[in-house]
């Protein structure tokens, strides 16, 4: 009788214990749902924050490519594979949380940059103008090529200025010889009010984001190369620039002054922006090809030797064409 | 006489105890049963999410033009390269009928058809009683013009395919996916 009465109470614990252990089975495998749910999902995440994290990365480093393994993020890691060339820029993450992979697939290209409008060769925009020009100054806002020939393009004004009060300072303080030089629409000499609404600080800043190229306060000089026809780019000088024998392609911002000593060629849009005092020196042989924009409360350009400031569609195209943005659209993502 | 009473009383207690292990038996195995058809619930729920999921992610990928084609309440068919295969895919899903699903002993459960460049696929109903998607638009406001979706709001309501003491238990889940390519 006892035997009996304590095999039916194991069986009756052992029936309870084998419950216990099914419906614990099942809150486990239910959790195990959601759980695979959200790792799945947190790996996704993952990938695709892989792609964002070296897009930004790309933004700011144009040559950006390669193998980019076991990046940490999120709980989990990523391996990040960036290839090819813009504009078929592929880049793929494979982001790892847990037992749970997911792979995206990101086809992008560079932005192309939009030049600035270039309403005269030379435009100035200031409260306070100050002219020194000597030597031989040629201003034309015909349009030239690269090569000096004649372009096809619109002439535009020589000297371009937000008022009537600039425009008359110009042609009453610059030597007769070099008025007769300031060539392009309206006739000599080519000085002219352009209508401009550009937000040139702004302007500067999307072109400084995108540099390629950045340079602080110095002498540029022996051969100094600030992007070639084939490839343009963008150059950013934080501080005071002083050029000699150096030649560029594409856009040049400058915040601070600018000298230009001699054999200093460029051609693409020249921008001198931001401080309340720009100077602009030029002395030897110098030539801006495309435009350029002086920008800041006083601007004062001194001149010696020869110096050529040219509107050149040709220039303004070449860069337009082949200058890289550092924003990037995305063709297609696959995640 | 005193055996006759210890027999009686040993019986008395066996059956009772008796009585208790098969009650406990049976209570084992509905709550057995009730638990296996809730977990089977939320997996079959949470298949369909991912299957769902997993295509409306890639919505547009590597199609230029207007990538929803139908974007009904109970309907959706969208272009994209769901495989990654360098060809396109029309891709669609729609809410089957009752009668697509009569074997279920579930009276309410229809078959989620998923086709792709007509290639019909209807699965198991998995207890879908119904879906809903709804469509935003850049600024989440609902719109029905396919070419200003920007997010895709799918809704399920499935239920067990077999009865729970007599019931059908339901889940929901919604999902609200901003597919990248449109």
């Amino acid at each position: 009788m006892g035997k009996g009465i304590l095999i039916l109470v194991i069986g009756v614990a052992g029936l309870i214990s084998l419950l216990i252990v099914n419906l614990n089975a099942n809150t486990n495998r239910s959790l195990d749902t959601t759980l695979d749910m959200y790792k799945t999902t947190e790996a996704r995440l993952i990938s695709n924050s892989g792609v964002e994290v070296y897009l930004e990365k790309m933004r700011r480093n144009k040559d950006l490519i390669g193998t980019f393994m076991d990046n940490t993020l999120l709980g989990g890691n990523y391996d990040l594979y960036i290839s090819g060339s813009d504009p078929n820029l592929t880049i793929r993450s494979v982001g790892y949380y847990e037992d749970k992979v997911h792979t995206s697939i990101v086809n992008a290209k560079r932005e192309p940059v939009k030049m600035p409008g270039v309403s005269s060769a030379l435009y100035i925009s200031s409260n306070t103008v100050s002219l020194n020009l000597n030597g031989n100054v040629d201003i034309d806002g015909n349009d030239h090529n690269m090569n000096g020939t004649a372009g096809t393009g619109t002439a535009l004004p020589g000297v371009g200025v937000d008022d009537a009060t600039d425009s008359a300072y110009v042609i009453n303080n610059v030597k007769s010889k070099i008025t007769k030089t300031i060539k392009g629409d309206g006739g000599v000499p080519s000085v002219q009010t352009v209508p401009d609404t550009t937000d040139w600080l702004g302007l500067s800043e999307n072109f400084i984001f995108s540099a390629d190229t950045i340079l602080t306060t110095g002498t540029y000089s022996s051969g100094s190369e600030f992007g070639t026809k084939d490839k343009p780019i963008i150059t950013y000088c934080n501080g005071d620039v002083d050029f000699t024998s150096a030649t560029g392609y594409g856009i040049m911002v400058i915040n601070g002054n600018i000298n230009l000593s001699g054999n200093f060629n460029y051609y693409g849009v020249v921008i001198v922006y931001g401080q309340s005092s720009i100077r602009c020196q030029a002395i030897g042989n110098n030539s801006i090809y495309g435009g350029t924009i002086l920008v800041g409360d006083e601007v004062s350009i001194e001149s010696q030797g020869n110096a050529q400031f040219y509107y050149s569609l040709e220039a303004i195209q070449l860069g337009q064409l082949k200058l890289k943005s550092s924003r990037f659209k995305i063709l297609s993502w696959l995640e | 006489m005193n055996v006759i009473i210890d027999l009686l009383g040993a019986s008395l207690i066996g059956g009772l105890v008796m009585l208790l292990v098969v009650n406990l038996n049976a209570y084992s195995q509905e709550t057995k049963y009730a638990s296996d058809a809730d977990l089977r619930l939320q997996q079959n729920a949470k298949t369909l999410a991912e299957i769902m999921n997993d295509d409306l992610r890639k919505i547009g990928y590597n199609y230029s033009g207007t990538a929803i084609t139908e974007a009904e309440q109970q309907r959706i068919t969208f272009n994209g390269d769901i495989n990654n295969d360098g060809s396109m895919d029309q891709v669609s899903y729609f809410l089957g009928s009752k009668a697509d699903a009569e074997a279920t002993p579930n009276p309410d459960d229809k078959v989620l058809f998923r086709v792709v460049n007509s290639d019909t696929i209807g699965g198991p109903t998995l207890g879908l009683t119904d879906l809903r998607f709804s469509y935003l638009n850049s600024k989440e406001i609902s719109t029905t013009d396919p070419d200003s979706v920007c997010y895709v709001k799918a809704e399920i309501w499935v239920e067990t395919v077999l009865p729970v003491g007599g019931e059908y238990p339901f889940t929901y889940w919604e999902m609200t996916i901003n597919p990248r390519n449109i």
